[in-house]
């Protein structure tokens, strides 16, 4: 699609948001805005890869051998540190994500209230119990 | 001055398998998501989760795999 193509489907998106707010616009201002924030985005390719699994145990000794342990199979799979990268970096989260963990107590009871995985006692007792000089270089 | 966080990974599989093609190979999904992000975005859709893997299922003379009535086309 052309950059031309582009302005005209973004000045008709903000046409038609403009009769619901005088003061809207679309989501970008034109084609090179549209670019500008694609060449920002911190998703980075992450191809698929994979590896092919096999049985290396002992097999029976009498009887027919199950085909599971002599059939090599597939496994199929993505960079698991860029994924977990794509979502910490994901500016869709950013006001949705806890960086510590803690707790909450309500009412005259002072019951603990459990909310969001950051709020309960394992992620607590992880944090609290990390050696900071395992971190140290 | 560097700082850190503790990030938990959270990884899950279900008994919904996928079939590719013909459906002659199936695999289950492996799903990943962090523990740091709310309950309602990992309910949402919003790429709170996503798909680490697929592990290839055996074809067994001894053990056939369970169907599932929920199995979903890949392509």
């Amino acid at each position: 699609m052309s950059g031309s193509h582009i302005d005209e489907i973004l000045q008709l998106w903000t046409a038609s948001l403009l009769e619901i707010n005088p003061n809207a616009s679309g989501p970008f201002r034109n084609h090179r805005d549209l670019y500008e924030t694609i060449d920002q985005s911190t998703f980075v390719d992450n191809p698929w890869m994979s590896f092919s699994l096999s049985y290396g145990g002992a097999r029976p000794e009498m009887g027919p051998i199950p085909t599971w342990m002599t059939t090599p199979t597939e496994i199929w799979y993505r960079n698991p540190r860029q994924l977990i990268h794509d979502i910490i970096g994901s500016p869709d989260f950013q006001d949705e994500i806890d960086y510590v963990p803690y707790h909450e107590y309500v009412g005259h009871q002072n019951n603990h209230r459990f909310h969001d995985f950051f709020s309960g006692d394992w992620v607590w007792k992880q944090v609290v119990s990390i050696n900071i000089s395992t971190f140290s270089a | 001055m560097h700082s850190a966080t503790f990030v938990p990974i959270v990884l899950g599989s279900d008994k919904t398998t996928v079939s590719v093609g013909t459906g002659n190979n199936e695999y289950w999904p492996i799903y990943l998501s962090i523990g740091n992000i709310h309950n309602n975005v990992r309910r949402a859709h919003r790429n709170g989760i996503v798909v680490l893997g697929f592990l290839g299922i055996v074809k067994s003379t001894h053990m056939q795999p369970r169907s599932s009535a929920t199995s979903i086309k890949l392509i």
